[in-house]
């Protein structure tokens, strides 16, 4: 896929950005490593990485290999995929509903996790295991999105207003009962408030193991899709004329986006303007057309995700801020900047 | 290349229209007219695919669309939408582009030699090569319109559907839109719905025309824009013309802002004898002025009688190329007779016509107030026929004036409120 990219010749700009920005996760995710409550220099931290690879031995202090591989490698590998598949989802919806308002959660997802993990906290459920949570939020929030999904639905139809509003009013609705819960939780308090304005507190290879296939067949599935969502900008009726199966792509669109959403907001709460503000990034320097935009989305996500982490994690060290604040006060000064920036472009 | 057979649509509750044929030949621009609701935009998605008829059927090149798959439709058919509202900045080229999805397999990324010189020859066709990589938010609405075209051009369809594809532009690009799909419709098929009766009439090379729930007529536009037809339908009063040297026919509405034409007044009974295109000033002032207008004799192919007809004047007609005769004689002394005020425009008499100044010298007999312009001998071409018939005639009843206008404003003063 990379070849076809490459060799179409009109598109090496968008292609020498992918890399670039690639590279740059991956020295983001080296310098993040050497950061935290600890700082740890990178000589060690290669050190840890490839003494890691099978039948390499490196000598290294036993407390600095768990800080690395226990700690902060999942820990950075989660907060990329999770950013990854935020910004991924965010840019499917933006296109799905034509509207450059559209984030991932839009549809309840959020509302709908939250409910699970707060109930689970709540109810104790969570002590069995330490996938009960992630488990429990996960499948209340794809119930929720079928909930909506049907309010929405006309026949074999979904028009996207309805679904729009559907997902708003249910929202609305599961929030208040979110606060009921909380308010109500008496010594979950603070637990069931810090999962709702996410972070990334235990990190398990788990589930990376789960999330980062999840995402590669999501992000593999949605490429091909890509042209047709370009059509889909033109309105609905006229991708129909041209040949598109636009209530089909509708349906695909929106289950891949809930998955993936689904799973990021388990295992790390809900984290907000990563999936919102990484298409509008990407839009204002390379354009709308859905085949760049949704990988590139992705990486701008991971990005700006991890970035926002190892913020939350070093600077009140060794306190932890919820990474949620960090990407809204990060996150929104930089939207207005870039808005402001391009206002008649919008 | 396009057949319509025996289709019929209706929406919940309401009926749109039923058994509607049609046909539509290669090469040929066919225009969809009627008034507001009458289904054509409805027939277009019909043909489309996009709508399922409750019955009937279209087929497409001796294929049912029925049977065909949204994709393979799209490779046959273009759509060109009537507005489409662009939000994001994509670039013209990228939009032209679009057109070729449907013939790129699912899992193709890129695009194919082919799909580039079908995107070239579209642009090219729509003179839209200059702005390919222009913001498509930074067009108007004429270059916009021809991108528009360009991508269905770029399907590369044998059958181009326009929905009123010059509704929303300027009389500028009105003309140079409709002069590039008279183009494409000489290699391709066209079918579109027009507002405007006059571009429709103009450019197609049939119309039909549909209106209480089917298609009232179909053909060439000027064997389908008939004004008894246009007010039946569209219920306004019109007048239809033919060009002389173009052939090509064009409506025209009438509108008098002082009267509803068919109610009787208590205002005056005017005769007006006329011909020639004399008479038609007069008679549209008069109207206008709330007076009772007749008018005769008026030969058939005499614009003064096409005047009357759409002013809805009762009148005396005489048939082509004949003397008036005695009969039309009888009815135009009726008329006259019921008159209160006889009006001879700057009409020339000849042997054609000299009994309708028969008809004003028996109207001077008889006790009925005449106007006329004071230049008979000017327009008397029948060896002082004219001017003799008028010296036996009683000269009080008789007003002469020096023009029309000064004629009229004596109307309007003498008898007027």
């Amino acid at each position: 896929m990379v070849f076809n990219i490459i060799t179409d010749g009109k598109w090496i700009k968008e292609s020498i950005l992918i890399s670039m920005l690639f590279l740059f996760l991956i020295a983001l995710a080296i310098a993040s490593l050497t950061l935290g409550a600890a700082d740890i220099p990178v000589r060690t931290v290669i050190d840890v990485i490839i003494g890691s690879l099978p039948f390499i031995e490196r000598a290294i202090e036993p407390g600095y290999r768990s800080i690395i591989l226990y700690l902060r490698v999942p820990r950075i590998l989660l907060a990329s995929i999770v950013g990854a598949a935020l910004a991924m989802a965010g840019s499917i919806m933006q296109g799905l509903f034509k509207n450059p308002m559209a984030d991932p959660y839009i549809i309840g997802v959020s509302g709908g996790a939250a409910l699970g993990a707060s109930l689970a906290i709540v109810t104790g459920l969570q002590a069995i295991s330490y996938m009960s949570l992630p488990l429990l939020a996960f499948t209340t929030a794809i119930i929720t999105v079928f909930v909506v999904y049907n309010i929405a639905r006309e026949k074999n139809r979904v028009p996207v207003d309805t679904l729009l509003l559907a997902g708003i009013a249910v929202s609305f609705f599961l929030s208040a009962v979110n606060s009921f819960i909380m308010y109500f939780s008496g010594q979950h308090l603070r637990q069931v408030l810090f999962w709702t304005l996410g972070g990334f507190y235990s990190p398990r290879y788990v589930h990376i193991y789960i999330s980062f296939p999840l995402l590669v067949a999501c992000l593999a599935i949605t490429m091909p899709l890509t042209k047709y969502m370009d059509a889909i900008m033109l309105g609905e009726e006229e991708a129909m004329y041209l040949g598109v199966e636009v209530e089909l792509l509708k349906k695909v669109l929106l289950i891949i986006a809930a998955l993936i959403t689904a799973v990021a907001v388990a295992f790390s709460g809900v984290i907000g303007f990563v999936g919102l503000i990484s298409p509008h990034i990407v839009r204002l320097i390379i354009g709308p057309g859905h085949r760049y935009l949704v990988p590139t989305s992705a990486i701008v996500g991971a990005i700006f995700l991890l970035f926002s982490d190892t913020l939350a994690r070093t600077i009140m060290a060794p306190t932890e801020i919820p990474v949620g604040i960090i990407t809204a006060l990060v996150g929104a000064p930089f939207f207005i900047y870039l808005l402001w920036k391009n206002k008649r472009r919008m | 290349m396009l057949e319509v057979n025996n289709l019929s649509v209706s929406f919940e509750e309401n009926f749109v229209f039923s058994n509607l044929d049609m046909h539509v030949n290669d090469g040929e621009l066919y225009g969809l007219i009627g008034p507001n609701g009458a289904g054509k935009t409805t027939l277009l998605k019909c043909i489309s695919g996009v709508l399922n008829p409750q019955n009937g059927s279209v087929i497409l090149k001796d294929r049912n669309i029925d049977s065909m798959s949204r994709k393979e439709i799209a490779k046959k058919i273009g759509v060109v939408p009537q507005k489409v509202k662009i939000n994001f900045n994509f670039k013209v080229e990228e939009i032209i582009e679009l057109g070729r999805l449907p013939h790129k397999g699912y899992f193709r990324i890129s695009s194919h030699s082919l799909d580039r010189d079908k995107v070239e020859e579209a642009m090219r066709a729509t003179k839209t090569h200059k702005f390919k990589e222009r913001d498509a938010t930074t067009l108007s609405g004429g270059e916009l319109q021809r991108v528009m075209i360009a991508r269905a051009l770029a399907q590369d369809p044998d059958l181009l559907l326009l929905d009123e594809p010059t509704s929303h532009l300027d009389i500028n690009h009105q003309i140079k839109i409709m002069d590039l799909v008279k183009t494409i419709s000489e290699e391709k098929s066209v079918v579109a719905v027009f507002h405007d009766l006059n571009l429709a009439s103009h450019y197609c090379d049939r119309v039909a025309l549909l209106g209480n729930g089917r298609i009232l007529n179909s053909g060439k536009p000027e064997e389908v824009i008939k004004s008894s037809t246009i007010e039946q339908v569209y219920g306004a009063r019109v007048t239809v013309d033919k060009h002389p040297i173009t052939g090509k026919v064009h409506v025209t509405p009438i509108h008098f802002p002082n009267q509803n034409l068919n109610e009787k007044t208590d205002k005056l009974r005017i005769h007006v004898v006329c011909g020639g295109g004399t008479g038609t000033d007069i008679m549209r002032e008069l109207v206008n002025e709330g007076y009772n207008v007749t008018a005769g004799v008026l030969n058939v192919l005499d614009s003064d009688k096409k005047a009357a007809e759409s002013m809805g004047i009762p009148h005396i007609q005489e048939s082509p190329f004949s003397d008036i005769t005695e009969a039309s004689m009888r009815e135009n002394i009726r008329l006259i007779k019921s008159a209160d005020l006889i009006i001879l425009s700057e009409v020339p008499f000849g042997e054609g016509n000299i009994r309708n100044l028969e008809a004003v010298a028996w109207a001077l007999n008889n006790d009925k107030k005449v106007y006329m312009i004071d230049d008979l001998e000017d327009r008397d071409f029948t060896d002082d026929k004219a001017f003799d018939l008028l010296e036996d005639t009683k000269e009080d009843n008789l007003r002469l004036f020096k023009d029309t206008s000064t004629l009229l404003d004596s109307v309007l003063e003498n008898t007027g409120d």
